[in-house]
């Protein structure tokens, strides 16, 4: 249910590389050991259940997509009509550069936050576990509660204004008012929010370094800049690479930061995808068009991870 | 390998179209009986859902043993739910609507003029405006509980500290800006601004006669009259009389309470749950007139029967209860809403103890006239909320704004 | 598990490692500079946290105090009762079963078919095995919001709108569960199977004897990151619950302070302070666990 936050970049991603690379050796599943049926009967659950609530919804929503299906009424087969109605209209075209805007702000921002904290954190520094806990906190807080307080630290007269007014004299910007901030906005309480998740992972990464090597560079008279990069890096890409092929996915899906703190406005400067889905689904009623948008999410998503898988090759060392 | 996928796809499609062959035959309501009907209504919390719950209790007056349970919301997603239950046949039997939003839904609620007269309803009993609020093309979908003309709230402690006389009602627009100047001199704030519907098209109302809802319901986004008003009110913000307007819809309400604006714009049924919350002393009077013959809007909301309730009969009993005198009266010593029915309206007043509260209603509703409904109301409510505070903040012109919102909305 | 290395004991840093190891000795320049280092550190943490105190803080204001220039973080006097508001305003008690119940129930089927599916996806040998686990994979990339239109048509099918099992169930079988719980049971040695099968157990006893023993610390990660995001969702229950005030859960109940009557700033804080209560909670407890999790289900440290 990450449809409620921008952060978790679900870790399975790796798993994937396993699965698929051990899956060359493993022509399904006839490795050593006898088949029974006692497989199916394990996976039974667990396959059903995702076959009904996500493989049915999936194909459901291709084919509402290809319909103009509202709520009440008739549905009648309109073929690509609604993906011509969607490319042709200014609004979509909006959401789709407001959706592309904040993924290209917050991706990098999150994971140059979380890579270097991650860095900073090394087992060296006193109570890092302390550290680790704070900088997660928000992580796992209801994204409603966040974004409340952030609406209220970004209002006019809330803690920023009145911080700005009292040092420099002058009034903040009205940040989630003003066409030119609102995004900014969204994107910095949105990082604020997300990046522990990655952090935890590279946290976690770093430390399986091996300690010889990076002692062996220092030896060499490299400084921790140059380690990092030459030697740390390039071992924790893997991590690094999955964690930034998750965050783009979730950052595609951003929700509840626009929906709560400016309803999409001022004007239309930070009405998402997810939101634009939502209000023709569930305000409009035009599910068909709805779920065109979802396609054209989903479709977006496939290209972006198509592109990096291709581009992993890179930058990304596997052992 | 190939022939599984395809056999598992082929599963999924069929499994597909059984499902949503389902979902095209309605659904069922709940779950009604003749003597249990749901309610939606908009819940704002404990307090609001315990006054309500009143009303709900009220419904069995006169039936034994008829039920009604509250299906709650808040106020903004309300309306979202409504329209998809509607839609998917799961609407509560009993609905509470907004006049100006009335219109949005009659393709789904009931006409109740037969059954008032069936039933031998004295509509006279209800306030004229409130009951014509109810009216969408002369048929009537609700019976109304509540009513009033928008009216602005002040700090009467501003005012005094500011050495500015109290506003009487019937005040100008310059009286309000010479107000705006005298306080912004002490470094107060006049007014707090707001992109809500209501307060927008009400307070261009009383400044020009500007509206974008005529007065037979239909939408006109680009009346140069309006985009004027939005330019005024940007005004007073760029003079330092207002504060900002902001997306969300109860920043106004908030800022007048906790001191930060001396006035605000918001209906009768939020008066005394406001003058509760506030920590000085609170006034009402009249919006600030301007080059105008009608001086505000007037809103009320009520209860309908939607088409998907299988025993409107009961239905209409319980909602002619649920706004009974008794039952309007209940709610309006509590302050609840001020009472859609004229005889109760004194106990509205007697409770509120705001001063001149009855000259100020008297004066507003003098020039008020309904804020007739449309079906796209909702979806320009939201608009306002997006682009209006860009225009009342003074980013972009009111013109400009309007022909961005008149383009998303329907021809 | 070569590279489960990660999670060496905190004892680890310099002052219990052998001197020899430690090649560069610090000099004092390097420990002003690590200091300083450390201060900036905490700033920088401090800062991160602010608005949860800013949070907190105001969640003990009178109501009157919430805006105030200059900012201020206690207000003239400590409203406790404000907890007390929360509570009674809306039915935030209510909120906070409905709630628990939800994330609970759904954590426990979650886990339930997680650990079954991630047992066979390794260990089990069966037809087709590879390829099931090939979609699984696939359906990760499918990201929610695409399934939420078609969800809710289907739950309309159900009659299942406006009820406890549509937060529930739709959401119980992501396919990330199975993942973690593959990924461990790989690195269990095969011995085990074969001790087990030796003893005369069959496949259901070795797994229940066994294998979910050894499985917990895996099945807590899951239990967070599943717990967690069912608490946290909102964009589902917005969609399907229609009676807030009998299935909301704390994201919708939240947002419902934002109702008609204005926004209560002081109570939406507070009421915000009580709903990050049980996850940070399950944060503290389990931080350890977690970062483990993250370590021996493969997700760091490859």
């Amino acid at each position: 249910m990450t449809t409620t936050s921008v952060a978790p970049p679900t870790p399975a991603a790796p798993a994937a590389a396993t699965a698929i690379s051990e899956r060359k050796q493993d022509r399904d599943g006839d490795g050593q050991g006898r088949r029974s049926w006692w497989g199916f009967a394990f996976a039974g659950p667990h396959t059903i259940g995702l076959a009904l609530f996500t493989v049915v919804p999936i194909v459901a929503s291709l084919v509402i997509s290809f319909n103009n299906w509202p709520l009440l009424g008739a549905h009648t087969f309109v073929g690509f009509g609604n993906y011509a109605q969607l490319l042709a209209d200014p609004i979509f075209r909006t959401v789709i550069l407001n959706t592309f805007l904040f993924t290209i702000l917050y991706v990098p921002l999150n994971l140059i936050v979380s890579l270097g904290l991650a860095a900073w954190l090394t087992p060296k520094i006193r109570h890092r576990h302390i550290f680790r806990v704070l900088f997660f906190i928000p992580t796992v807080t209801p994204i409603v509660a966040n974004v409340v307080v952030w609406r209220m630290l970004y209002q006019p007269g809330g803690a920023i204004d009145a911080s700005v007014q009292t040092v420099f004299g002058f009034h903040a910007p009205n940040f989630l008012a003003d066409a030119n901030w609102a995004m900014i906005a969204v994107v910095l309480m949105s990082v604020w929010q997300g990046f522990g998740y990655n952090m935890l992972i590279f946290s976690a990464a770093l430390d399986s370094v091996p300690e010889n090597l990076v002692e062996a560079s220092e030896l060499d008279g490299a400084g921790a800049w140059t380690t990092f990069w030459r030697i740390k890096f390039p071992l924790i890409s893997p991590s690094v690479f999955f964690a930034t092929m998750m965050t783009l996915i979730t950052s595609f899906q951003v929700f509840v930061q626009p929906f709560i703190l400016t309803k999409g406005g001022p004007g239309s400067s930070t009405l998402t995808l997810v939101q634009f889905i939502y209000n023709q689904g569930f305000q409009y009623q035009q599910l068909g068009l709805a779920s065109a948008g979802a396609w054209v999410l989903f479709i977006i998503i496939l290209g972006i991870t198509a592109v990096q898988f291709i581009g992993q090759k890179k930058w990304v060392h596997y052992e | 390998m190939k022939r599984k996928i395809l056999a598992g796809a082929a599963v999924a499609m069929s499994m597909t179209i059984a499902l949503t062959a389902c979902s095209g035959s309605s659904g069922s309501s709940g779950s009604q009986s003749a003597k249990a009907l749901t309610w939606g209504m908009w819940i704002a919390g404990n307090a609001d859902q315990a006054a309500w719950q009143k009303v709900a209790d009220a419904a069995d007056a006169d039936q034994s043993g008829l039920k009604v349970t509250i299906q709650g919301a808040p106020f903004n997603d309300y309306w979202t739910k409504l329209r998809t239950q509607l839609s998917t046949g799961s609407a509560p039997c009993i609905v509470s609507l907004q006049s100006l939003r009335a219109a949005n839904y009659t393709d789904q609620l009931v006409a109740i003029d037969s059954l008032a007269k069936k039933n031998d309803t004295d509509l006279s009993a209800y306030d004229t405006t409130a009951l014509n609020g109810m009216k969408v093309d002369g048929k009537l979908y609700a019976l109304p509980y509540d009513t009033g003309p928008y009216l602005m709230f002040y700090n009467k402690d501003m005012f005094e500290a500011a050495g500015v006389a109290e506003p009487k009602p019937g005040w100008t627009v310059s009286q309000f800006e010479a107000a705006g100047a005298a306080l912004k001199a002490k470094g107060k704030t006049l007014f707090a601004s707001t992109a809500e519907d209501l307060g927008l098209e009400s307070s261009i109302l009383a400044y020009n006669d500007g509206r974008v809802i005529s007065e037979d319901g239909t939408l006109n986004a680009t009346d140069p009259k309006f985009e004027k008003g939005l330019d005024w009110l940007a005004s007073l913000v760029k003079k330092g009389y207002a504060l900002p307007a902001s997306a969300d819809g109860s920043n106004d309400d908030n800022e007048f309470v906790s001191g930060q604006a001396a006035t605000y714009t918001d209906g009768p049924w939020s008066l005394i749950t406001q003058k509760a919350k506030a920590k000085f002393d609170l006034g009402v009077t009249t919006l600030p007139v301007g080059d105008s013959t009608q001086t505000t809007f007037s809103a009320g909301s009520g209860f309908g029967i939607s088409k998907q309730c299988k025993y409107p009969d009961q239905a209409y009993k319980a909602i002619v209860s649920m706004t009974s005198e008794k039952t309007l009266g209940e709610l309006a010593a509590k302050g609840r809403a001020f009472p859609g029915r004229t005889a109760v309206q004194k106990d509205w007043f007697d409770n509120a103890k705001i001063d001149g509260a009855q000259d100020v209603f008297a004066t507003a509703l003098k020039g008020a006239v309904p804020l007739p409904g449309n079906k796209n109301s909702d979806q320009l409510g939201q608009l306002f909320a997006q682009y209006g505070i860009q225009a009342v903040n003074g980013q972009q012109s009111g013109s400009q704004v309007m022909t961005q919102i008149s383009s998303q909305l329907p021809k | 598990m070569s590279s489960g290395i990660g999670v060496r004991p905190r004892t680890a840093a310099a002052p219990t490692r052998p001197v020899k190891k430690r090649v560069v000795q610090r000099t004092t320049g390097q420990r002003v500079k690590s200091t300083i280092g450390y201060v900036i550190l905490c700033l920088i943490a401090l800062a991160f946290i602010s608005p949860l105190i800013y949070m907190v803080a105001t969640s003990l204001k009178p109501a009157a105090e919430t805006f105030t220039t200059p900012p201020t973080l206690w207000g003239s006097a400590i409203v406790w009762q404000n907890y007390v508001d929360a509570f009674t305003y809306l039915p935030f008690a209510r909120f906070l079963v409905n709630g628990l119940f939800v994330a609970i129930a759904g954590t426990a089927i979650n886990m339930a078919v997680a650990v079954l599916s991630g047992y066979a996806f390794s260990r089990l040998r069966w037809r087709g095995r590879n390829t099931v686990f090939v979609l699984f994979l696939a359906t990760l990339m499918i990201p929610q919001d695409v399934l939420v239109i078609p969800m809710y048509v289907m739950m309309q099918g159900f009659g299942w709108v406006d009820t406890f099992q549509a937060l529930i169930i739709p959401w119980a079988f992501t396919a990330l569960g199975a993942f973690l719980l593959r990924q461990f049971f790989l690195t269990v040695p095969q011995e085990l199977d074969d001790a087990a099968r030796v003893d005369g157990a069959g496949t259901v006893r070795t797994f229940f004897l066994v294998m979910l023993p050894l499985a917990r610390p895996t099945l807590a990660v899951l239990a967070v990151f599943s717990f967690i995001t069912y608490w946290n969702s909102f964009l589902w229950p917005l969609i399907v619950v229609n009676d807030v005030n009998a299935h909301g859960t704390i994201p919708l109940g939240l947002q419902q302070f934002f109702g008609q009557q204005g926004s209560q700033w002081n109570l939406v804080m507070a009421a915000s302070v009580i709903s990050m209560v049980p996850t940070v909670i399950l944060l503290i407890l389990l931080q350890r666990h977690l970062v483990k999790g993250i370590v021996t289900s493969g997700l760091g440290g490859r």
